[in-house]
């Protein structure tokens, strides 16, 4: 019987081995901080040696599968560049928070995200807008109010 | 100490509190792709400033309406609300496609408190047994009971052993980071000062099971899609005594499997509904009947799912240690308030176990009123499209994230965490086993070292005399061999 390869454990274990080695090496710098040898530095290497151990046994099996996996996660180009677009607007929301404000971030981002995840025959501005701007003012109003928590005010406060 | 406990709760905003719980929980519980471990983890942020009583009762509501909340899309759509109602849809949508859609929903509610309230009684009887029990326990125990529970939820819960035990060890590494428990050295923090003090637990939960979620909800391309929600009309609680009489065995069996899988680490109602309806089926005269439309699979399902939440708090409450991922949420609550929960809090903070029991029991009450007075609206819930209450619930994490400590740091981990939980949702890497390293990781390392310290010279030695600590390794290390060695015969056999 021909030996076929799971690529995606393979792909895995190296991972997983890599990290684990890269983590431990950087276990083995830390000070005990303990007169016996369990110290610190003791659970770091326990858990980034078990790490790399399993990181081995993925690799393991992938050569002792026998049916073929194909590598990578098998998204679609398209797929891909979606999830960076809703990544991007994460990081432009949290980015701004502190700067710009609570409130302003808010309704920005939740327009330009559910904008953006609507179908396009479904998309209603004006109800979106309503939406945002609702959503974010009850959201303030009870962290705020409710809760006694506090949130950026930005150039609002 | 009872009546100390019941009147902590008997106050009116505790109560107010609870209700909206219960009701944002049966919600959350219902929309497919919301669950109630992000309705718990999201609203976590919110009972920081609370006394712990009113945060606690505020967090069960929650739990105990986000498990039950899910037969209501199982059966009016076929979509079941939270993995908690897979088998729920078996009969449930069958019996609404035949015009029984009432009926349905009113044997899966009552089938809900049925569940809820015999496990609220287990735990009423076996948790102060165990805390007795385990109020002996030392660091050898400790050390092999926290191995225990991440080692079964490891190998339990995801299709390779291999994977859930890289999603436990990935998440004790995450626990590492800042100033350890034993000797104060900073560790992984790789130069970063906020990484000092390590990763604050709620960024971590919220962006594990609320923000990966909505990552990879962007990812497929929208569709118009027009969802079917079956009408339904309901008389009384919709189903006769009699019937009611008929399924009391299957009732009390299911009930008892879901709380014994809810004590079981790790595992929880997710796990409890399928088993249950599988046993339901092998049990009956009729099993022929199963999944063509049949009250006995609502019961089955709906009875062991809410069951595994009195179960799942047994642990949590006398050992610490979380049984499934929204407990593991509760014990972040816990420790947020300053509570560590384990055998002593029986001894020191009688007030607040009764507390938890009465919010337990006042909960289950409230679910069953809204779920019966409120359908109407949890179906119109239901409708709302996804793509307005997706930003909406991602706007709610980065607001709880931020207002825990006021720092933008947190929330950037909440988005790192949800890339984190993004990999293992495309790698089907399960969650649980990884929140529950980060969870336990300073009891685990605490434990072990204090317990080579005491060894004074051979560990493994010292660990062969402790009888309890070995029971629990050695079951741990079955478990781990016994799954891959049963995929590989079922492999053969196939």
């Amino acid at each position: 019987m021909e030996r076929k390869i799971n690529k995606e454990s393979l792909g895995l274990g190296i991972a997983l081995l890599l990290i684990g080695l890269v983590l431990f090496v950087s276990a083995l710098k830390l000070p005990a901080g303990s007169s016996m040898d369990v110290g610190a530095s003791f659970m770091p290497k326990v858990i980034s040696g078990a790490l790399a151990v399993l990181g081995a046994c993925f690799i393991l099996s992938a050569f002792l599968s026998r049916k073929e996996v194909k590598g990578g996660a098998a998204y679609t180009r398209n797929e891909v560049v979606r999830l960076l677009i809703t990544f991007a607007l994460l990081f432009v929301y949290i980015f701004f928070l502190k700067k710009i404000g609570f409130i302003i971030m808010t309704v920005f981002y939740i327009i330009a995200q559910s904008w953006f995840i609507t179908p396009p025959e479904d998309r209603k501005p004006v109800r979106l807008v309503i939406l945002a701007v609702v959503s974010t003012l009850i959201i303030y109003a009870v962290f705020v109010f409710g809760f006694k928590l506090l949130l950026p005010a930005g150039i609002l406060g | 100490m009872i009546l100390e406990g019941l009147l902590a709760i008997l106050t009116p905003l505790t109560l107010v509190l609870m209700l909206a719980g219960t009701v944002i929980g049966i919600a959350f519980g219902s929309v497919p792709g919301l669950t109630s471990t992000m309705a718990v983890a999201l609203c976590l942020p919110m009972t920081y400033k609370m006394s712990t009583e009113m945060g606690i009762a505020f967090l069960v509501s929650l739990y105990i309406g986000g498990i039950s909340g899910g037969l209501i899309s199982a059966i009016l759509i076929n979509i079941p609300g939270t993995p908690s109602s897979v088998a729920t849809c078996f009969d449930g949508a069958p019996m609404a496609k035949n015009g029984q859609a009432g009926k349905a929903l009113g044997v899966g509610i009552c089938a809900s408190v049925f569940g809820t309230v015999l496990s609220i009684a287990a735990m009423i009887f076996i948790a102060p047994m165990l805390a007795k029990w385990s109020l002996a326990f030392g660091p050898y125990e400790y050390f092999a009971v926290t191995v225990f529970a991440l080692t079964m939820i490891s190998s339990l819960i995801a299709d390779s052993v291999l994977k859930g035990l890289s999603a436990a060890i990935i998440g004790l590494m995450f626990s590492l980071v800042g100033i350890s428990p034993t000797g104060g050295v900073v560790r992984f923090a790789f130069g970063i000062r906020e990484l000092q003090l390590g990763f604050n637990t709620l960024p971590v939960l919220i962006g594990l099971f609320a923000v990966g979620e909505i990552l990879s909800y962007s990812m497929i391309k929208p569709e118009k899609k027009d969802l079917k929600i079956i009408d339904f009309d309901i008389k009384g609680f919709g189903f006769t005594m009699e019937e009611a009489r008929g399924q009391l065995v299957n009732l009390i069996r299911s009930s008892l499997i879901g709380i014994g899988i809810g004590i079981l680490p790790g595992i929880g109602g997710g796990t409890s509904n399928v088993i249950s309806y599988s046993i339901a089926k092998n049990q009956s005269k009729y099993p022929e009947k199963f999944g063509t439309g049949i009250v006995d699979g609502i019961v089955a399902s709906e009875a062991a799912n809410n069951a595994s939440v009195g179960g799942a708090l047994i642990p949590l409450l006398t050992l610490g240690i979380p049984g499934d991922a929204v407990t593991a949420i509760l014990l972040g609550g816990l420790i947020m308030k300053g509570v560590n929960p384990g055998p002593l809090l029986f001894v020191n903070n009688g007030r607040l176990i009764y507390a938890i029991y009465f919010a337990c029991i006042i909960s289950t009450l409230m679910m069953f009123v809204i779920e019966f007075l409120g359908l109407r609206m949890f179906v119109r819930i239901l409708k709302v499209p996804k793509h307005y209450l997706l930003p909406v619930v991602m706007a709610l994490c980065v607001v709880g994230t931020f207002a825990i400590n006021n720092r933008v740091f947190d929330v950037w981990s909440c988005l790192i965490f949800g890339v984190v939980g993004f990999l293992f949702k495309t790698f089907r890497f399960p969650e649980s086993p990884f929140i529950l390293g980060f969870m336990l990781g300073g009891v685990l390392e605490q434990n072990l070292i204090r317990s080579i310290q005491y060894s004074d010279g051979s560990v493994v030695l010292a660990y062969t005399k402790q009888p309890i600590a070995m029971v629990f390794l050695l079951v741990a290390l079955a478990v781990v061999v016994w799954k891959p060695i049963m995929n590989a015969k079922n492999k053969k056999t196939a």
